[in-house]
C-alpha cells in the first residue's frame, strides 16, 4: 500500500505561496473555519494524482466539479501553479508525483522513481495508473469522503439519495450514462413518426385519391373541348401536334411569304413541352411580324404624323390670328407707330418751349432776388433803386411784390405743365414699346406658320402654293389611310384567327399532355413499393427501430451491472457498514441496519433501502444526524474492507461531522481511533466540539495543522503543531 | 474490471441477441463509453442525436424525392 509522505501546494485554488505539509503521524489533523484552505489541501491530492481529466466537469459525480477552477484566482496568468506529492511503497521506495498547471485541458505530469530517474506526460501517466490501480471515481467513493456525499444523503428526495449513494459506491458512471441514453431514446421515440413507412402510406392513399379526382376533372375538361376518348392517348397526341400544328404553322408561313419552318414532333409524348414552347413562339413571332401587321403599323405610325402636323399647323394659325387681332386692337385704341412718334414729338416741342420760358423768368427772378437782398442793407436807400438810380417810393415793398404775385406765380404754372407734359410722353413711350412688342410677335407667328407649312409640304411630297388650303390636303390624305388601313382589318383578323385556332390546339394537347401524366403517376403509385427509394426508406425505418432497441439493450446491460456490482459491493461491506453505523449512532432502537439494493420501478435504476432488524424501513425513522452516520459508515465500510483492494494506506474526511449530534460525534471519533490501526486518517473539521473530541480521544500520535486565516496576496496561514 | 469492460462482458453473454446484432451493439457501446469518457453526457447525447439525424435526414430526403418527381402536388403545378 502506498502512503503519504509529503505535499506541497503552490498556486492551487486557495493558495498563491508555496506550503508544505508532512503526514509523519497517523492521523493528520486540518482545523479551521471555513474558506480557509482545509479542502483545497484536500483536493490538490486528488488532483495531483489524477489531473484535469478526472477532477473536473459533470462526470466527477460531484456537482461543485462543474465549472472547477484550479489556479488560485488572484495570482497573475502566467504565475506558477503545481501540486507535489511524495508517495511510500510498502519497501520504503519513494515515489515524487509533479503536476503543473498549463490550461484548462493540460497539465504537465512528471513522476519520479525511486531510482531518480524522472518520467514524463503519457509514460509517467501509464507509471502513475500502474502504481495507484485505482480509478478516480473508486478513490471518491473509499479514500476520499467528500462533503458532497454527507450532504446528498441527508436529502429528502428519493432519486437525490439513491444518486449519492450510486456516487459513493463508485457507480455514478452507469447511472449518468443510462440517463443521457435514455433521453435520447424518449426523443427517439418522439421522432418515429418523421420515419414512419406507415405514415408516408397514409400520404400515398391521401395522393392517391387527390389524383382520381383530379382526373375525373381533366377528363371532363377534355369532354367539354371536344377531345374524345380515343384522342386520350401517347400516339393520337402526337398526330394532333403534327397535323393541326405543324402543318398549319408551315401552311401558315408559306401564305405569308415566310421561310417554311423545320418543326420536329419528339419521339414520345413525355417530350411535347419543349415543342409546345417551340410553337407558341412561332406564333407569337407571326403574330408581330406577318406583312399585313407590319404594314398596319407603318398606316397608323403615318396617320398619328399627319394628325399631328394637322393639329400643329392649327395651333399656329389661331395664333397668328389672335396676335394679328391685338394689333388691330392696338392701333385702333392709340393709333400706329407713326401717330404715336407725332404726338411724342409735339410733346417734346413744347417742353422745350415752356423750359425756355422758364429760363427767362429765373434770370428776371434772380436780378429781383438780388435787387431785395441790396435794398435789405442797413444805409441803403430803400427807394432809390440800385440799377437804374431811379427813384422810386416803396422801392422794396414795390419789388417783394412783384416778387410773390408776378414771378412765382408764373414759375409754378409752367413747371406743373413741364410735368404734366413728361408724364405724357412717357406713357407715349410705353405705347410705342408696346406696339413693337405686339409688331414682333406677329412676324413671329408668321414665321411658325410658314414653318408648318413647309412641314405638310415635306409629308405630303408636293408644293403648297397661297391659294392651297393645308388642312383640306391633310385630310384627304388621312382619308386615304384610313380606307387602307380598313381594308387590311379583314385580312390581318383572318390570319389571327388562323393562328388562334392553332394555339387552341396547343391547348387542347397540353390538356391531354396533363391527362396522360397524371394517368403515368396513378400506375407509379401502384406499384411505388416496387421503386428504389421506397426501398430505401423501408431500409431507413429498420434502421431507427434497431438504433432504438440496441440502446435498450445497453441499456438493460448497464442496469444490471450496476445492479450486480451494487450488490457486491454491499455485499462485501454490508457488515462493516452495519458496524460502524451501530457504533456511531449507538441507538438503541436500532440494533441493526441492512443495506439493500433493488431496481426502481419507472426508471430500473438502483434503488437503496435500508432495513431494520424486523425489515421495517429505516429511512423515516433516521435524524439527520443518523443519515451522516450512515453516509460515513457506507463510506468507512467500503473502504476498509479487504477485497475492495485499496492501494492507499490513508482515507481523507472532509468535514465529517456536519450534522452529528454531540454524541454521535464522540461514537465516530471511537470508530477513528479504530480505523488507525490499520490507516492513517487525514480529516478536516471547522467543527470546534469534534476537534476537542478529537483531541482528547484519539489514542495515535496526532499531526496538527492550523488554518488560521486566509488573504488574497497570501492564501492559507497554516501552522502545524 | 472497468465498468466499460463489465457492460460489454454483460451484452456478450445476451443469448438474445444474435452474434451480428452483439456485434453492432458492442461496438455502439464502446463508441458510447469512449464519448463518455471525453466529454460526459452531452457527448452522449451528441452522438446518439447525430447518428439518429443522418438516418432521419436520409428517410426524409427519399421522401421528398418521391414528393418532388411523383407526387407534385396540385393540378396546375404539373405541366409547365
Amino acid at each position: 500500500m502506498l502512503s503519504l509522505n509529503r505535499l506541497k501546494i503552490k498556486g492551487f485554488r486557495a493558495y498563491t505561496e508555496e506550503q508544505e505539509f508532512i503526514f509523519d503521524n497517523p492521523m493528520i489533523l486540518l482545523f479551521g473555519e471555513n474558506h480557509c484552505g482545509k479542502s483545497s489541501t484536500l483536493n490538490a491530492i486528488e488532483w495531483c494524482l489524477f489531473g484535469n481529466n478526472e477532477c473536473i466537469g459533470e462526470k466527477t459525480g460531484i456537482r461543485e466539479r462543474v465549472g472547477w477552477v484550479v489556479p488560485n484566482l488572484t495570482l497573475e496568468d502566467n504565475s506558477e501553479v503545481f501540486v507535489e506529492l511524495e508517495l511510500k511503497d510498502e519497501n520504503n521506495q519513494i515515489y515524487k508525483i509533479f503536476r503543473k498547471w498549463l490550461s484548462k485541458t493540460r497539465d504537465l505530469l512528471k513522476v519520479t522513481l525511486p531510482d531518480r530517474t524522472e518520467i514524463k506526460d503519457e509514460e509517467a501517466k501509464k507509471k502513475l495508473d500502474s502504481l495507484l490501480k485505482i480509478t478516480f471515481k473508486d478513490y471518491m467513493a473509499t479514500i476520499y469522503q467528500h462533503q458532497e456525499t454527507i450532504r446528498g444523503i441527508l436529502t429528502q428526495v428519493p432519486k437525490d439519495r439513491n444518486d449519492t449513494i450510486d456516487r459513493l459506491l463508485g457507480l455514478s458512471d452507469y447511472r449518468n450514462i443510462n440517463e443521457a441514453i435514455n433521453e435520447r431514446t424518449k426523443y427517439l421515440k418522439d421522432k418515429k413518426k418523421e420515419v414512419s413507412l406507415s405514415e408516408f402510406s397514409k400520404e400515398i392513399d391521401r395522393f392517391k385519391k387527390n389524383l382520381e379526382n383530379i382526373i375525373i376533372e381533366k377528363k371532363e375538361e377534355a369532354r367539354d373541348r371536344g377531345i374524345t376518348e380515343e384522342q386520350l392517348d401517347g400516339v393520337k397526341v402526337l398526330e394532333i401536334a403534327n397535323k393541326e400544328v405543324k402543318e398549319e404553322l408551315q401552311k401558315f408561313a408559306e401564305d405569308i411569304g415566310f421561310e417554311i419552318p423545320e418543326i420536329n414532333i419528339p419521339e414520345n409524348w413525355q417530350e411535347l413541352q419543349s415543342f409546345r414552347k417551340f410553337a407558341e413562339d412561332l406564333i407569337n413571332k407571326y403574330r408581330k411580324e406577318m406583312p399585313d401587321v407590319t404594314k398596319q403599323k407603318e398606316l397608323i405610325n403615318e396617320r398619328t404624323q399627319f394628325i399631328g402636323l394637322q393639329s400643329n399647323y392649327e395651333e399656329a394659325r389661331k395664333n397668328l390670328k389672335n396676335t394679328e387681332k391685338k394689333l388691330q386692337d392696338f392701333i385702333g385704341n392709340n393709333g400706329d407707330d407713326e401717330s404715336i412718334n407725332n404726338k411724342i414729338a409735339i410733346i417734346k416741342e413744347r417742353i422745350a418751349e415752356l423750359e425756355k420760358e422758364k429760363k427767362e423768368i429765373n434770370a428776371k427772378g434772380a436780378i429781383i432776388g438780388q435787387a431785395i437782398d441790396y435794398l435789405k442793407l442797413d444805409g441803403v436807400d430803400k427807394n432809390v433803386c440800385p440799377v437804374c438810380g431811379k427813384e422810386t417810393p416803396d422801392l422794396l415793398e414795390h419789388l417783394k411784390e412783384e416778387w410773390e404775385t408776378k414771378y412765382k406765380e408764373h414759375l409754378g404754372r409752367i413747371e406743373k405743365e413741364i410735368d404734366n407734359l413728361k408724364e405724357d410722353l412717357d406713357k407715349n413711350d410705353s405705347l410705342l414699346k408696346e406696339y413693337k412688342g405686339i409688331q414682333k410677335d406677329f412676324e413671329t407667328q408668321e414665321k411658325v406658320l410658314i414653318a408648318k407649312i413647309k412641314e405638310i409640304e415635306t409629308y405630303l411630297q408636293k408644293e403648297i402654293k397661297k391659294e392651297d388650303d393645308p388642312l383640306s390636303l391633310l385630310n384627304i390624305k388621312l382619308q386615304d389611310i384610313n380606307l387602307e388601313l380598313k381594308n387590311l382589318e379583314s385580312s390581318v383578323g383572318s390570319k389571327q384567327e388562323k393562328l388562334n385556332n392553332i394555339s387552341s390546339s396547343l391547348d387542347k394537347i397540353k390538356l391531354i399532355e396533363e391527362l396522360l401524366n397524371f394517368k403515368e403517376r396513378e400506375k407509379f403509385v401502384e406499384h411505388i413499393e416496387e421503386k428504389d427509394e421506397y426501398k430505401k426508406m423501408k431500409s431507413l425505418e429498420k434502421k431507427i427501430s434497431e438504433l432504438n432497441e440496441n440502446l435498450t439493450k445497453i441499456m438493460e446491460a448497464i442496469i444490471s451491472v450496476s445492479n450486480e456490482e451494487a450488490k457486491e459491493k454491499i455485499d462485501v461491506a454490508g457488515e462493516a457498514i452495519n458496524s460502524y453505523f451501530c457504533q456511531i449512532t449507538n441507538n438503541p432502537l436500532i440494533t441493526e441496519i441492512k443495506f439493500n439494493v433493488t431496481k426502481d420501478q419507472k426508471n430500473s435504476f438502483n434503488s437503496y433501502d435500508f432495513k431494520g432488524s424486523k425489515d421495517e424501513d429505516l429511512i423515516p425513522l433516521l435524524s439527520q444526524g443518523d443519515l451522516n452516520a450512515l453516509a460515513l459508515s457506507i463510506f468507512l465500510g467500503l473502504s476498509s474492507s479487504e477485497r475492495m483492494n485499496q492501494p492507499f494506506n490513508f482515507i481523507i474526511l472532509d468535514d465529517p461531522s456536519q450534522s452529528l449530534s454531540s454524541g454521535h460525534k464522540e461514537n465516530l471519533v471511537k470508530v477513528l481511533n479504530g480505523i488507525l490501526e490499520h490507516r492513517v486518517i487525514i480529516l478536516s473539521s471547522m467543527d470546534k466540539e469534534f476537534q476537542k473530541f478529537l483531541e482528547n480521544n484519539i489514542t495515535k500520535v496526532k499531526t496538527k495543522y492550523k488554518f488560521i486565516n486566509w488573504t488574497p496576496d497570501k492564501g492559507p496561514q497554516v501552522e502545524r503543531e | 474490471m472497468s465498468y466499460k469492460e463489465l457492460v460489454e462482458q454483460k451484452l456478450k453473454e445476451d443469448t438474445s441477441i444474435s452474434a451480428y446484432e452483439k456485434e453492432e451493439i458492442i461496438k455502439l457501446w464502446q463508441d458510447i463509453a469512449e464519448a463518455y469518457e471525453k466529454n460526459g453526457k452531452d457527448a452522449i447525447r451528441d452522438l446518439i442525436l447525430s447518428r439518429s439525424e443522418v438516418i432521419i435526414k436520409d428517410f426524409i430526403e427519399q421522401r421528398d424525392k418521391i414528393e418532388k418527381n411523383y407526387f407534385r402536388g396540385g393540378k396546375d403545378a404539373i405541366i409547365e
